[in-house]
């Protein structure tokens, strides 16, 4: 049971107790008696690696975050098989209550971004969780993955003449992840023993179409005859609690591709100063929120040596051959993902879901979020669940809704974690108290079901 | 108004408008003071008119609206949580805005008040005319209080509502949010479960692991936005499953519940049959449960794109079961599905 579910157990326990028709007294203490074990456990200390020259681009005319103030590394992978360089950002997760160390099981979200976009994307949600757990005095902050996928955003710059820098195949990009999480897993939790991290993955749009093929292709490994080099190690297999797609439909995202071209011809191919992008991506409604602009847009763009402007990273018309492949077949394949791995869609403005998302909807398959643009005039209020935050949310929304409305986001993530993760119904008698497994436990118990 | 004045009303309404004569002062307070001034017979005849209008997919006027729903607090406030409701009855699942193929589900199964209906929620959202669905069926249960039962599903609230395409009909249809507040405020009064006979028990969801005894739901305060947890939203949210006991519900609310505790439930309360909706099913129905559990869901063709077939349950005198299925109803000039697809979605 790793602290972070512990804490927001609690919280809940305590709601639950109060609607409650039986008493849990029995899961309190046995959640007492826990925190007295693990406050003499330790965890051993994480590899920390060295820090790499700050990426900042040089600033003109605003002044720009950096990558530092939102993550604590920013190490670049590299793949030994094909040579590519992968740009990555991490935080670790890490426990700010009164005893000292992690456990040995932090729950740590590893994120995709999609086309056209960059790691940064996902900063904003990397802080709004922080602020959510301190709010909700959740004591274990999660760790958070981001990173630039190939062709794009720092990694593009790392791998100019590899001539597979533009190879963004579905297959290709599934490999990429896989390298990647391997990679995380090997620097960051394999040398200590005994952990066991949750991984919860979240990708947008493209991103999320990459993770629902990778956590489908090992799920169904042995009835599809996948290529091997598609299939995650079965021990970081287990590691993967959770999936989360924001704002991607399959067949929506198939339809609109046909106006892709002519939208991203109409896109400016330059701009004079980061200041003037900046302001076009809020301009157009791309983005909504511009503190997030400020981090995830500088990426997009390199200046010219020739004339000092900004001009694209990725010119994505290049990848055209790619995009049905990237869709087809996703709403199927998320839908049919088991539950060992749990899902979330969470989706801006529209209930545009296809077919298979529907039925999969109106079967319970998965859990729903739609954020909507009138609800968020009632700033602090999750749409689809009676509860209020405190927001420093857009008041707009568009297709990057961890960028606009991050705050909603990280809350949406942390309610799924405690929900879902499931890693206590692995762990040894004992070393379990406080969990949404552990109340189901309980009142599985009351009911006299035999496990 | 209480229960004893309701039965009368009913009288008055069914067989004799003499007899409501005498109670018109007392059962009519709480009425705007258009109706409430007016006697029963006009009454009727304001709702038959009403009826009559969305019969033809027609939606009320904003006044109308505001009228009907204040004569509905009255009914539905003196409802139970769990309502009983007598044999025979015929037992309907999710409607959805789909106004055409409520009207079918009439057709097949017979006109009310000629034959008993009990409906067990979501009648708003997805579909085109939540509006007009969810109008006729309160103005039905108003004229007929004893011939049609509804209860309250999981969309029947605020926050669903606005995501899912009741809040933004009502806005389009009436220029304001008026409409959806007026019905939302009336949402929190429906029954959340239904007893027919003291052996099929009704609701929209399914069990909740607070809840072991009918009594309990009872006990439960339901007239409230329906919460994120706990018990009451558990039974709009919870779905069988093949697992044994209680599980962790996918969906997010809610939770699974497996045949063993089905048995202990229906064995604990004298129950034979649990009787939901909630999960579309691609027949219209679907047992579960060694026949413990039926889903019942009658919106054929979801979402106009879902291809499924919907289905009600008879239950006659003799508590036999029957399924009635049918498809879509075919209506010229429905709207083409047009979908708004967004600017850039890489």
């Amino acid at each position: 049971m790793s602290d972070f579910q512990k804490s927001i157990f609690q919280n809940r326990l305590r709601q639950a107790e109060k609607s409650l028709g039986f008493s849990l007294d029995e899961v309190e203490d046995e959640i007492e008696e826990d925190e007295e074990e693990e406050e003499s456990g330790s965890f051993g200390e994480l590899p920390t690696f060295d820090k790499k020259p700050d990426l900042k681009p040089r600033q003109e005319d605003l002044d720009l975050p950096s990558w530092s103030d939102y993550f604590e590394k920013n190490d670049i992978y590299r793949d030994p098989k094909t040579g590519y360089y992968f740009q990555t950002y991490y935080t670790q997760p890490r426990y700010v209550g009164d005893k000292a160390g992690l456990d040995d099981s932090p729950v740590v979200f590893i994120t995709h971004h999609g086309a056209g976009s960059d790691g940064l994307s996902f900063a904003k949600l990397s802080s709004s969780l922080k602020k959510q757990c301190h709010r909700q005095q959740i004591e274990t902050y999660p760790g958070f993955l981001t990173f630039d996928m190939r062709g794009h955003a720092n990694t593009h710059l790392l791998n100019q003449t590899n001539p597979d820098n533009m190879n963004i195949s579905i297959d290709q990009l599934c490999k990429d992840f896989i390298f990647l999480i391997t990679e995380f897993y090997n620097q960051n939790f394999a040398s200590i023993p005994g952990s066991k991290p949750s991984f919860f993955l979240v990708g947008h749009s493209l991103g999320g179409a990459v993770l629902t093929k990778v956590v489908y292709d090992f799920q169904n490994e042995a009835k599809d005859g996948t290529d091997p080099e598609l299939i995650l190690a079965p021990q970081l297999q287990q590691l993967i609690k959770g999936l989360t797609m924001v704002d991607i439909v399959g067949d929506t995202a198939i339809k609109a591709l046909g106006s892709m071209n002519s939208y991203l011809s109409s896109m400016p191919n330059k701009f004079t100063t980061m200041k003037k992008a900046i302001d076009w991506h809020i301009n157009s409604k791309l983005l909504n929120n511009y503190q997030s602009a400020l981090i995830s847009v500088p990426g997009l763009l390199r200046k010219s040596p020739d004339d000092g402007c900004y001009r694209w990273v990725v010119d994505l018309r290049l990848s055209e051959r790619y995009w049905v492949d990237w869709f087809s077949n996703l709403s199927f394949q998320f839908t049919a993902i088991t539950n060992r791995v749990s899902k979330l869609l969470i989706l801006a403005n529209n209930d545009y879901l296809d077919k298979d998302l529907i039925i999969g909807q109106m079967q319970g398959k998965y859990q729903l979020i739609v954020f909507y643009n009138n609800q968020l005039n009632l700033r602090d209020t999750l749409t689809t669940a009676t509860k209020t935050i405190e927001s420093d949310d857009a008041q707009n929304l568009g297709h990057f809704v961890h960028e606009d409305i991050p705050d909603k986001v990280a809350a949406s993530l942390l309610d799924f974690v405690e929900r879902n993760d499931q890693n206590s119904m692995t762990r040894a008698p004992g070393s379990t108290g406080t969990s949404q497994i552990d109340l189901l436990n309980k009142l599985n118990a009351k009911w006299g079901v035999k496990k | 108004m209480d229960i004893d004045t309701d039965i009368q009303m009913e009288d008055a309404i069914d067989t004799s408008p003499s007899t409501a004569t005498s109670t018109t002062s007392t059962k009519l307070t709480s009425l705007p003071p258009t109706l409430s001034q007016t006697s029963p017979t006009t009454q009727i005849n304001t709702l038959d008119g009403w009826i009559e209008q969305l019969s033809q997919c027609k939606p009320l006027s904003e006044s109308s609206i505001k009228q009907l729903c204040n004569m509905a607090i009255d009914t539905f406030k003196d409802e139970q949580n769990v309502q009983p409701v007598q044999v025979p009855v015929t037992i309907c699942g999710d409607i959805h805005g789909q106004f055409h193929d409520l009207m079918e589900l009439f057709k097949i199964g017979g006109p009310c008040p000629d034959t008993n209906y009990l409906f067990m929620g979501d009648y708003v959202d997805r579909g085109y005319y939540s509006v007009e669905t969810v109008s006729y069926l309160v103005c039905m249960k108003i004229r007929y209080p004893k011939r049609i039962t509804i209860l309250r599903g999981n969309h029947e609230s605020r926050q669903i509502t606005q995501v899912y395409g009741f809040y933004d009909e009502c806005f389009r249809k009436y220029g304001s949010a008026n409409v959806w507040k007026i019905f939302t405020d009336l949402f929190d009064y429906f029954p959340i479960t239904a007893l027919v006979d003291n052996s099929i028990f009704c609701l929209h969801g399914g069990l909740s692991p607070m809840i072991e005894s009918i009594d309990q739901v009872r006990e439960l305060n339901r007239i409230q936005e329906v919460p994120h947890e706990g018990p009451m939203c558990d039974l709009l949210w919870s779905d069988p499953d093949d697992r044994g006991g209680w599980g962790i519900s996918p969906r997010g609310a809610g939770f699974t519940f497996g045949q063993d505790i089905s048995e202990q439930f229906n064995h604990t309360n004298g129950l034979s049959l649990i009787a939901r909706a909630h999960q579309l099913v691609m027949e219209g129905y679907s047992w579960s449960h060694q026949d413990l559990v039926v889903t019942i869901f009658s919106a054929p063709n979801y979402c106009y794109r879902c291809g499924n077939q919907a289905a009600i349950m008879e239950v006659n005198e003799n508590h036999n079961r029957d399924f009635l299925q049918y498809d879509p109803s075919i209506r010229p000039g429905e709207p083409t599905v047009t979908r708004k697809t967004p600017d850039y979605f890489l």
